[in-house]
């Protein structure tokens, strides 16, 4: 009752009437997954705004950095929403459109331990690598463009439609997920803490120098491969394996080589496979490797094939073929991986 | 000590108000104005035989049956951009017939013939908007040597105020009203089918005394609704946000118990106000209305000047969603209201503490016998505020601006009426004004938006049949 009094004398004389009231920063959740045991440190979560500007790059991008589940985004300045680059759009209604920006969430190992996200070449002059970054259509934030010119647009339906969205609070960010152009609000209550994958591989780091979804990933390295490099055992001839299809042929002292390493590794970075084949007379050793880069916007993965031959009636002792490594039972030549075996 | 006080408050009470007009039952139109008074859609013939209708040709035309007709045609021309009205070459007849085939019963008949617009093309745009009324008004039985009266009416209500104004005030609505007035006191139901919103229907229950300058009302808004957010339900459930889990909050209705009152100090001033509880929430929401008016003429100079302080509480409105309040039709008539309305408050109100100051004013002059000079303006100071509530929303309304804030809305209407024929009310308008009906390509189009606000010049000509 005197909160009510309060109120009526406020309103009576006319004062202490709110006029300003600023954009309110929004939190997301991440979640770092980390399914291959990579062991990278510092890793630092951020936000980072991409724009044009090779500058923004560099520090400018930084909103925020913790190494905590939960980053603050900060609302954009006026100038950062002008630069921000790509400008997508996503549907209220049939009506009206609001135009958003998807800032990408990142998690990076801050290499130099400085506190600041300088991403190495061609990002940025830095050390920094980028190990982790939402996926492009999934579930993440984005920030209303312009927000009170698009509220005074809308009608109170669709206000009140937008602030469900928020939770109530009068804030810029929302969540969408989608590709480009064909981007869907997500209800706030769906919103659950936004999954990275720490990653080995340099495609985050592309991700965000070319923006999202615009990098091609393609191999995987685990396909038989015709980049072979052939290791003949001075006991055999090197006929049995040097030819046409490898024209990369060595004979090499086998039983002084240092032993391949052999642990199969599956990233999404690099992949080891091992294989033995025989003939019955001659025992192959595959090693197949395979690295991916980027240029570009585009990552392949390539696989390069190593393969030791040896006389099966006198294999170096450090030989792992029918031990650590099974012989796969294949029709194909020797130096090819079967993918088929196990 | 107190009963010379009684008596004085009794006697204000009693004072009927300068532009009163008697007989019209259950009359939602504003007393206390010099805006121009419409006819209702009941009470033909006493409304007819007021001594300013004299000069209608129909009135006398039988026992049984009477009409009378109001004829408009207008014109403007934008004075800001060129910007112009949906009414901006118009005709309208308003046409009311009533039948009284026996003393108890009226059988009424308002046809509102019109076309908003001659650019449309040729009768394109012409509409006919019928509204029929039966009324059934008759003594039942004396209590204390006076009777107790019995009205109802269905379905056309015409303009409806309950209570000053706080709730709903000069709406045209349809359903029906009943009553039994016994003396100065009345016990009143009404029941309209939709008010503000497409899915709303409002009942209330007056009881009142003095002539209804004295009551208490219960007053149910009756909400039949999933809270749908957006028309295109389909649409957002494919983007993920208007699944029927997020907005639909089912709300039945918000219920009000409240009292008004009005007092005459003097015949040419009225003090009114009115309380509006909403119970059904705790703790309860209050709204507030005081207004007060002089009316009054000095020589060839009439004058209307008002104040109205209005405050809702936040949450007070209706609605559990911000949602928009809507009209129909939209008509040149309901001009003849202010802007100060609840219609305006409550779409903000889920969120926002609402109070609003209005100062209105209307002056009329005769400059010579065929020529009159007429000035009004509508001054509305409006704050709106979360302040406590823990929300930190920001919010655009059209036409009033951003809240939280302070937003001032500004109407005027100056001109010249010329009455060629002096002992006639015929007459023509030359205008500017910033106050039009705002309506959709047909009148009876749902309309958010009671009137457009830029100025235009009018010129307008009306035949009082």
């Amino acid at each position: 009752m005197i909160r009510h009094a309060l109120w009526l004398s406020l309103a009576l004389c006319a004062c202490s009437i709110e006029t300003h009231r600023s954009l309110q920063p929004a939190s997301v959740q991440v979640s770092l997954a980390n399914p291959y045991q990579l062991t990278k440190s510092p890793l630092v979560s951020a936000v980072v705004i991409t724009t044009p500007d090779p500058h923004d790059r560099g520090d400018a991008p930084l909103l925020a950095g913790q190494t905590g589940a939960t980053l603050i985004l900060d609302p954009l300045s006026s100038d950062l929403e002008n630069r921000v680059t790509p400008a997508e759009t996503v549907e209220l209604d049939s009506n009206e459109i609001l135009t958003v920006y998807r800032p990408r969430l990142i998690v990076y190992e801050d290499v130099d331990n400085d506190q600041q996200f300088n991403p190495k070449p061609p990002l940025g002059t830095g050390v920094d690598e980028v190990w982790a970054i939402d996926e492009g259509s999934a579930v993440t934030v984005a920030a209303v463009l312009g927000l009170d010119n698009t509220l005074s647009e809308l009608t109170l339906e669709e206000q009140e439609a937008y602030y469900q969205l928020t939770g109530g609070v009068y804030t810029p960010f929302i969540f969408v997920s989608g590709s480009s152009g064909r981007l869907a609000l997500t209800r706030l209550d769906q919103i659950g803490p936004i999954q990275l994958a720490l990653s080995d591989s340099p495609v985050p780091q592309e991700e965000l120098s070319c923006g999202r979804g615009r990098v091609s990933v393609y191999g995987d390295g685990t396909g038989a491969t015709r980049n072979i490099h052939a290791l003949v055992a001075l006991t055999l001839d090197s006929a049995v394996a040097c030819g046409v299809d490898i024209p990369d042929c060595t004979s090499v002292d086998l039983p002084n080589l240092p032993a391949p390493a052999l642990d199969a590794t599956r990233t999404p970075g690099s992949v080891r496979l091992t294989q033995c084949r025989t003939n019955g007379v001659i025992q192959a050793l595959i090693v197949q490797e395979a690295k991916r880069t980027c240029s570009n916007c585009v990552c392949p993965m390539t696989p390069l094939a190593t393969v030791y031959f040896a006389d099966g009636a006198s294999v170096p002792p450090w030989w792992p073929c029918g031990a650590a490594v099974p012989f796969c039972d294949s029709t194909l030549p020797l130096y090819y991986m079967d993918t088929s075996c196990p | 000590m107190f009963y010379p006080v009684g008596v004085a408050l009794f006697a204000t009470l009693s004072q009927a108000s300068p532009l009163a007009v008697d007989g019209i039952y259950a009359d939602g139109q504003d007393r206390w104005t010099l805006f121009d008074r419409k006819l209702s859609d009941r009470n033909l013939f006493e409304q007819l035989a007021d001594d300013r209708q004299k000069t209608r040709l129909a009135k006398d035309f039988s026992p049984y049956v009477t009409g009378a007709s109001d004829s408009q045609i207008g014109a403007q021309v934008g004075l800001e951009n060129g910007q112009l009205s949906r009414f901006h070459g118009y005709f309208i007849f308003d046409t009311y017939m009533s039948a009284r085939p026996i003393p108890q019963l009226d059988v009424n008949l308002n046809l509102l013939l019109f076309n908003p617009s001659a650019s449309d093309g040729d009768r394109v745009s012409a509409q006919a908007i019928p509204a029929g009324c039966v009324h059934l008004h008759l003594p039942l039985f004396d209590i204390a040597g006076s009777p107790l009266r019995l009205d109802f009416i269905a379905p056309d209500l015409d303009l409806v105020t309950i209570g000053e104004g706080l709730l709903v005030e000069q709406a045209p609505l349809e359903g029906y009203a009943g009553s039994l007035r016994w003396q100065d006191f009345e016990l009143r139901e009404l029941f309209s089918g939709r008010t503000y919103w497409d899915d709303d229907d409002l009942q209330s229950l007056t009881l009142s005394a003095f002539d209804r300058r004295l009551g208490l009302m219960w007053s149910s808004w009756l909400i039949q609704s999933t809270g749908q957010l957006l028309p295109q339900t389909d649409v957002i459930t494919q983007s993920g946000v208007g699944s029927p889990d997020i907005i639909s909050r089912i709300q039945s209705g918000a219920n009000y118990l409240g009292a008004f009152g009005e007092i005459s100090p003097i015949p040419t001033v009225r003090l009114a106000g009115e309380y509006q509880a909403r119970i059904d929430r705790r703790p309860i929401k209050s709204a507030a209305m005081i207004r007060t008016d002089y009316l009054g003429t000095f020589g060839a100079l009439s004058v209307h000047a008002g104040y109205q302080f209005r405050y809702y509480q936040m949450a007070f409105g209706p609605r559990d969603l911000m949602i928009t309040p809507s009209t129909v039709p939209a008509l040149p008539f309901r001009e003849l209201a202010y802007a100060t309305s609840s219609f305006e408050l409550f779409g903000l109100s889920r969120y926002f503490d609402q109070w609003s100051h209005t100062l209105m004013v209307e002056a009329r002059y005769q400059l010579t016998s065929y020529l009159f000079a007429l000035g009004d303006m509508e001054a509305w100071w409006k704050a709106a505020t979360d302040n406590g509530s823990g929300e930190s929303m920001v919010v655009y309304q059209s036409q009033f601006g951003r809240a939280p804030g302070v937003n001032f809305v500004f109407y005027y209407q100056v001109g010249l009426e010329g009455r060629p024929w002096q002992d006639l009310p015929h007459r023509i308008r030359l205008i500017v004004t910033n106050k039009t009906i705002a309506s959709q390509f047909y009148a009876v189009q749902e309309e958010t938006r009671r009137f457009d606000r830029f100025p235009v010049l009018m010129l307008t000509g009306e035949v009082f049949l």
